[in-house]
């Protein structure tokens, strides 16, 4: 029984452990600027991370089986620039569903050639997706032309950029600042995310994969299915992403969410999620993506400039995975 | 006095604040096998690890001719004359025997590798240990006893004044057996001091020179093997006494429960037939290689085969899946703990319960049901007695034989009427091993079907009711337990063997 408590302990502490580089930043971006620890920033700062928070989730489904998915950023454009499509120009009074849905259909499309590849044709993941991440980001190109499309509808670029509560004064100014939509976008899909990967069979059946597939398949797992299944949902987050990008940008660009995939996958390793599979939870990750987003939120307060940033990004995140990396030796 | 090669004195070690090893003491004499004999868990793979430089004590000295050494890495003790054959092999897969056996330590010219004197080298050693196997052949495509075989041949090759075996003979067969005590008696003439570690027990009687117990940590006693018995050992083992090896309970054989009939797969096996009946414990004897375990994976759904049909309870079944296998109430407990029967990185309950996800969820079997996976996994680690600090524990750091005892409990949740057990008590020690036969015979006395795999022929003739030995992927022999003996059994397995080489 008392192995049994450290045990317990030193797992809660070491879960904790990333929400205190979290808390630790955040006192550490508060010192250094008054600007920083205001509901307004706060708020904004989720609003800034919501749109590769939704490709952390399903980039965490796929890291727990042992996958990788660096076509994400790719599918987020090519589905971005079809959602700008069907909302401007001839097309600019269809009613939303249209943008939103072909979006999301072709980021799921893609997601399950991904699945495909891996899970029926044996392709490693990171062979597969990296073809996909060439061939979405070169149809995006071609469909646009690789010119921006502009001029979308405004209640579509609405979704990214409105305000829930927000009042104006007589004078046209802004009274109350509201609470961004994206926030609730980020919770929202945060809170899927936890139950499909934590309270249902089909999650455990993820761990169970991811940590040895060949015991899940004697264990009479269908490991293809599930296999296929998480790239399919990481796809689908791609294009839930890819109009929220559109509506956000207001304009369909070939070029947008360059370099997401890499977002992801680092957000999610410095939540814990391992690289090798089994490993990792949906809270962690969501802990990750915050961090992400307060490093550059405060670093851009202070003004650092961004190539350096990328410099500091990586040393951070060297250190939350080194640190992981020790603390779980030391527990063998 | 006679001053011994190796001599460790006063050894400790901890994990995580837990003492494994309390002040060891031991010894090893130059030309003589000393062997090492305990439970798992005892700490023996621990001591010895630390011996090879691949754990550090946390306190005592260990002597090596009588000066003190403290190795940091395995790579070091090699260089200083201690070798060993890791119970766990670390095989490099894509390369061939050759460069597996002279890894680390290749024959070469300035920086150029010479291949052909490292063939020829392998060679010779290979033919001087009598160790059949083709040094140009990929590591991957080697079966599990030939990749012990390679193993020893490494070792041994290192011309070491010490070389410890962890479990050598764990995937041998009686014959390879043989041929490791020829070579360790060959050891024995070189003045080499060999530490054995085994949990057969008779290997150590026919072996060693001097039997050390280890129980819980502590070295317990220390003999020359003349004074020992398998009685004693086996209590001092264990700290109580065993009344038998193979427990036996009243159970009665009803009717045929499973019937194979014709189960073919390409030049693997061909025309397998067999039945088991309920309450009967049937065995399938024969060399690695014979085509046992793939049987066993065809008929569970893993494995795909050519032609065949299966019957439940005397209804034709298909199985192509391992769900089928499930739905059908059979259960497989695989031969290979770690690659096929758990997930390391989970949990005691994520392993218990991966079996039964989709009968115990709520709302349609969607929703996975946290409380009946605790009430279940707490049911059957009590049934199966699993030491365990707790069900989060990660199933990683558990003993062998709790370990084993999770994926045979595992295949218990999904209550199955038909039950493979391959190789059942590999690599676990004497109580655990005991617990298995127990539950093993309880099974059997519920009415369930069950099928053996092993390549222990006393086990077999221990546990079973009747006998199947496979040879070359055919039924050679088949015999009521009543009338078989080791002999009859070594007969079927090596008759064909005989005639294939007078042909």
């Amino acid at each position: 029984m008392k192995l049994a408590t450290i045990q317990q302990h030193k797992d809660k502490l070491s879960k904790l452990g990333i929400v205190f580089v979290l808390l630790g930043l955040i006192v550490l971006w508060s010192c250094l600027s008054d600007a920083f620890f205001t509901t307004n920033n706060l708020l904004l700062i989720i609003k800034q991370v919501t749109l590769y928070g939704i490709l952390v989730i399903g980039m965490t489904f796929v890291l727990v089986t042992g996958g990788i998915d660096l076509s994400v950023g790719s599918i987020v454009a090519l589905s971005a620039v079809f959602a700008a499509h069907y909302c401007s120009g001839e097309y600019l009074e269809l009613p939303l569903i249209v943008p939103i849905s072909v979006a999301v259909l072709i980021g799921t499309a893609c997601g399950a050639v991904n699945g495909l590849g891996v899970a029926f044709c044996n392709i490693p993941p990171f062979i597969m997706t990296m073809c996909m991440m060439l061939a979405a980001r070169g149809a995006a190109y071609v469909y646009t032309n690789a010119k921006a499309i502009f001029n979308l509808n405004e209640a579509f670029v609405n979704i990214s950029n409105g305000f829930l509560g927000r009042t104006f004064d007589a004078a046209g100014k802004v009274d109350q600042y509201g609470i961004p939509y994206m926030v609730f976008y980020f919770l929202a899909a945060f809170a899927i995310g936890i139950v499909l990967l934590h309270c249902t069979t089909y999650g455990r059946k993820i761990y169970a994969l991811g940590g040895n597939k060949e015991a899940a398949r004697y264990s009479g797992i269908n490991t293809r299915w599930i296999e296929f299944s998480v790239y399919v949902i990481s796809g689908l987050c791609a294009g839930i992403c890819g109009f929220l990008m559109a509506s956000r940008i207001s304009s369909g660009n070939a070029n947008s969410a360059d370099g997401y995939e890499m977002t992801a996958i680092s957000a999610a390793v410095i939540g814990g999620v391992s690289l090798s599979g089994g490993v990792g939870t949906m809270y962690g990750a969501m802990i990750g993506v915050l961090i992400v987003g307060v490093i550059s939120n405060g670093m851009d307060i202070l003004g650092i400039n961004t190539y350096f940033q990328q410099i500091l990004q990586a040393v951070i995140i060297f250190v939350a995975v080194y640190i992981d990396v020790h603390v779980n030796r030391k527990r063998k | 006095m006679n001053q011994a090669l190796l001599q460790v004195k006063g050894l400790k070690k901890s994990f995580n604040g837990i003492e494994v090893l309390h002040s060891v003491d031991f010894s090893a004499e130059a030309g003589k096998v000393t062997a090492l004999a305990g439970e798992n868990g005892a700490g023996k793979s621990t001591l010895m690890k630390i011996l090879m430089g691949e754990y550090q004590a946390d306190g005592g000295e260990v002597l090596l001719e009588g000066k003190k050494v403290a190795f940091s890495s395995p790579h070091q003790a090699l260089k200083n004359g201690i070798s060993m054959i890791f119970q766990e092999m670390s095989p490099f897969p894509e390369l061939t025997v050759a460069e597996n056996i002279y890894m680390g330590r290749e024959p070469h010219r300035f920086c150029f590798l010479k291949k052909k004197e490292q063939n020829k080298m392998a060679e010779e050693k290979l033919a001087e240990l009598k160790i059949r196997l083709d040094i140009h052949k990929k590591v991957k495509k080697l079966t599990v006893s030939e990749l012990q075989l390679l193993e020893i041949a490494k070792a041994v090759s290192y011309d070491s004044k010490v070389v410890i075996m962890d479990e050598p003979t764990s995937s041998l067969t009686a014959m390879e057996v043989s041929l490791l005590f020829d070579t360790i008696r060959m050891l024995k003439e070189r003045k080499v001091a060999v530490i054995y570690i085994s949990h057969k027990l008779e290997e150590l009687f026919q072996i060693a020179d001097r039997v050390c117990v280890l129980r819980d940590g502590s070295i317990i006693s220390s003999r020359p093997a003349e004074e020992v018995t398998e009685d004693v050992l086996i209590s001092e083992m264990v700290g109580r006494e065993l009344s038998q090896i193979y427990p036996k309970t009243d159970k009665t054989i009803g009717d045929v429960a499973f019937r194979v009939e014709h189960l073919a797969r390409r030049g693997v096996f061909s025309d397998v037939s067999f039945e088991i009946r309920r309450g009967e414990i049937l065995g399938f004897a024969g060399m690695a290689g014979a085509g046992r375990t793939e049987i066993a994976e065809a008929v569970f759904g893993v494995e795909h085969y050519q032609a065949g049909r299966i019957f439940l309870h005397g209804e034709e079944i298909k199985i192509r899946h391992a769900r089928d296998a499930i739905q059908n109430h059979i259960a497989l407990i695989p031969e290979d703990r770690a690659r096929c029967g758990l997930n390391l990185s989970g949990s005691i309950r994520d392993n218990m319960c991966v079996t039964i996800l989709d009968r115990i969820g709520k709302c349609r079997h969607l929703i996975a049901s946290r409380e009946t996976e605790r009430e279940q996994t707490s049911e059957i680690a009590e049934k199966m007695r699993i030491k365990m600090s707790g069900q989060e524990q990660k199933v990683l750091y558990l003993s062998g034989g709790n370990q084993q005892k999770i994926v045979v409990g595992k295949w218990l949740l999904t209550k199955p009427d038909v039950i493979i057990m391959d190789e059942p008590t590999r690599g676990i020690d004497v109580g655990a091993k005991y617990e298995i036969y127990q539950l093993i015979q309880q099974l059997a006395g519920e009415g369930k079907a069950v099928l053996i795999i092993s390549s222990e022929m006393q086990e077999l003739l221990g546990v079973c009711d009747r006998i199947i030995v496979l040879r070359e992927g055919q039924i050679a022999a088949e015999m009521d337990v009543k009338e078989a003996s080791q002999e009859k059994i070594m007969a079927a397995i090596v008759n064909q063997e005989e005639e294939r080489r007078k042909n």
